[in-house]
């Protein structure tokens, strides 16, 4: 009798696939579901770590959402300090599976978050994103106004989009007991709630994440059947934890819950597919080279090698395409011509022209 | 004696034009204008000469009998014209609404009143003339005043190219505060090294927009008309020159030894 392993390609085998390659290389470790075309419209979204994967999208040449754009003039260092120039909508990091339900709901008029708006020192801030605004904003108002067009630019993201990458990084959140809404910071970190004592600690599981990672597919396909999604989960550890546990056991747990999860709901939904960057840059395989000395932030090598895998695997090597040169709208072609024009007149002799 | 000059690109004619229409008005003797006009990107200064880098543009404005070399200290005071753009706030207004600003129309982007004035902020520090300005200032020691491109002409309100950028402004009353933003990012750009004259206040219909009376009104090119929205003419030009001409003689006696 034949061994079922014996016509396993090599990547099937841990000397041929880890242990023999030369690493942090890993051929063949991704097995595309679907191909990520240029002209395909991607969203991005997720904890820190999506942001690499969406520069590396944009600086690639995919066709990348961006429904929020920055105004112009903002340098990008500026721009990502007010939130934008990093996902598709302006809506910081998503940390948790529930945090993205609940904004799609939101965006769709299906929820409604409690105690939604937090303050500091005479200034406003969206509870829900507290950090695209660093200082507030001067009023409720002001916070509700920009919310509601966040909802609207987040809400044509997820109808328009043919591909959402989402990065999942954490399995705590801190929960409006009352409304159920998951905010991304703690309360007190960047701006205070009315009412803290409303608001607790909560550590998603399996079957949580899992349930609430079905219902935003199922949901989304509703109005968009031709989106797809490609999961990863973030390498980068925890900061802290607000658990019992030591920060280390929390980040595996919640590591291993997430990497779960994904693999779980990639068996359970074909358009759905994961893509393995957690285990490049934390797999022992790569003896933790690709972190920075407080073995927490990723280095520039490590996103590198990270998207190197990305691009093999579904860009066709992902080479760079020249970005098309913006041309310059009608009025402003012509205000150049009357600038020159006039300018010409400088040429004529003038009597009071004199060295 | 006062020797002043006026340095810019397509807003110096009009003040050549001023200066014509003024010079013979009492109070303007001993004042001698040097009006060097190119590219502000053809500008350059070398060795205490402010030039022309293009040899072709300097042959050019040799053969034509204009300024194409100003020795920087034969010069008492130094005006440059067009240093500041209102457009690029009108340019940030039409993406995005400051939260001070009005109920945007949809489509329109909301942020701080911080992120627009760093967008702001960030397109005024790219204008060529704020950039040669500088330059100039690291090679003279003299007063330099900076007037700003003059406001929009109230008929660009109506002008089809522009409708749609600019009736917001006045529609949603956020003129005022956004002259004010202009006027308050000129001075945190350019304050502490220059001073700024004003647009005389005369030539305005309202704080975002210039009279129409003082607009040239077109340029001809290609034996069609361009409308045009921020050249004017030479009186808007003598009045903005009289302006400088004051703050030049008041900056030069502060500058003389007691």
């Amino acid at each position: 009798m034949t061994s079922p392993y014996a016509s396993l390609p090599p990547r099937n085998f841990w000397r041929s696939g880890v242990a023999g390659a030369s690493v942090p290389t890993f051929p063949d470790i991704i097995h595309p579901r679907f191909d990520i075309a240029r002209d395909m419209r991607i969203a991005t979204a997720g904890s820190c770590f999506a942001q690499h994967v969406g520069r590396f999208l944009r600086s690639s040449g995919y066709n990348v959402i961006d429904a929020e754009p920055p105004p112009p003039g903002l340098t990008d260092e500026e721009a990502k300090r007010f939130g934008f120039n990093l996902y598709s909508a302006r809506h910081g990091n998503i940390y948790t599976v529930r945090q993205l339900l609940q904004l799609t709901f939101e965006a769709f008029g299906r929820f409604a978050p409690g105690d939604s708006i937090w303050h500091r020192n005479g200034r406003y801030f969206d509870a829900l994103r507290p950090t695209v605004e660093p200082e507030g904003l001067r009023s409720i108002e002001a916070v509700q106004r920009q919310r509601a067009r966040h909802l609207r630019a987040f809400g044509r993201v997820l109808l328009d989009a043919d591909l959402l990458v989402f990065t999942m990084g954490l399995v705590e959140a801190w929960v409006h007991q009352p409304s159920g809404t998951v905010y991304p910071t703690a309360p007190g970190v960047v701006a205070d709630s009315d009412k803290p004592a409303d608001i607790a600690l909560h550590s998603f599981d399996f079957l949580e994440i899992r349930t609430d990672l079905l219902r935003f597919c199922a949901f989304m396909r509703r109005y968009n059947p031709k989106l797809r999604v490609l999961l990863t989960v973030s390498p980068v550890p925890l900061t802290a934890t607000a658990t019992d546990d030591h920060v280390l056991v929390a980040t595996t747990y919640a590591k291993a819950t997430l990497r779960a999860v994904a693999g779980r709901v990639r068996q359970e939904l074909d358009y759905v597919d994961y893509f393995p960057s957690f285990e490049i840059i934390a797999g022992h395989p790569s003896r933790g080279r690709f972190y920075a000395p407080n073995l927490r932030e990723v280095t520039p090598e490590g996103v590198a090698c990270v998207m190197q895998h990305f691009g093999a695997a579904y860009g066709n090597g992902a080479a760079a395409e020249p970005a098309a040169t913006p041309q310059p709208e009608e009025e402003e072609a012509d205000e150049k011509v009357i600038c020159d024009e006039v300018l010409l007149d400088a040429f004529a002799p003038r009597a009071a022209s004199m060295a | 004696m006062l020797r002043l000059c006026i340095i810019g690109a397509s807003h110096v004619p009009a003040l050549a034009d001023g200066w014509a229409r003024i010079a013979g008005e009492g109070g303007m003797e001993g004042v001698i204008p040097t009006f060097f006009t190119t590219s502000f990107d053809l500008m350059e200064v070398r060795s205490g000469v402010l030039t022309i880098a293009s040899e072709r543009h300097r042959s050019l404005f040799a053969e034509n009998g204009a300024t194409y070399e100003v020795q920087l200290n034969r010069q008492d005071a130094f005006v440059i014209a067009g240093v500041g753009r209102f457009k690029d706030i009108v340019t940030v207004y039409d993406h995005s609404r400051g939260e001070s600003h009005a109920e945007p129309r949809p489509g329109k982007h909301v942020v701080s009143d911080a992120c627009f004035e760093a967008a702001v902020l960030g397109l005024m520090r790219e204008d060529r003339a704020g950039r040669f300005a500088r330059m100039l200032r690291a090679a003279t020691q003299a007063p330099i005043a900076l007037t700003s491109v003059p406001m929009f002409r109230s008929g660009a309100l109506t002008y089809p190219k522009l409708v749609r950028r600019l009736s917001p402004l006045r529609e949603a009353g956020d003129e005022v505060p956004l002259a004010g933003l202009y006027r308050s990012m000129r001075q945190r750009l350019y304050g502490d090294d220059f001073t700024l004259v004003d647009q005389p206040p005369e030539t305005l219909q309202s704080p975002a927009f210039t009279r129409d009376e003082y607009s040239i009104g077109t340029v001809p090119h290609k034996g069609r008309m361009l409308y045009d929205t921020v050249h004017m003419t030479g009186e808007y030009g003598a009045l903005a020159l009289r302006r400088c001409i004051d703050w030049a003689r008041t900056s030069v006696a502060a500058q003389a030894p007691a």
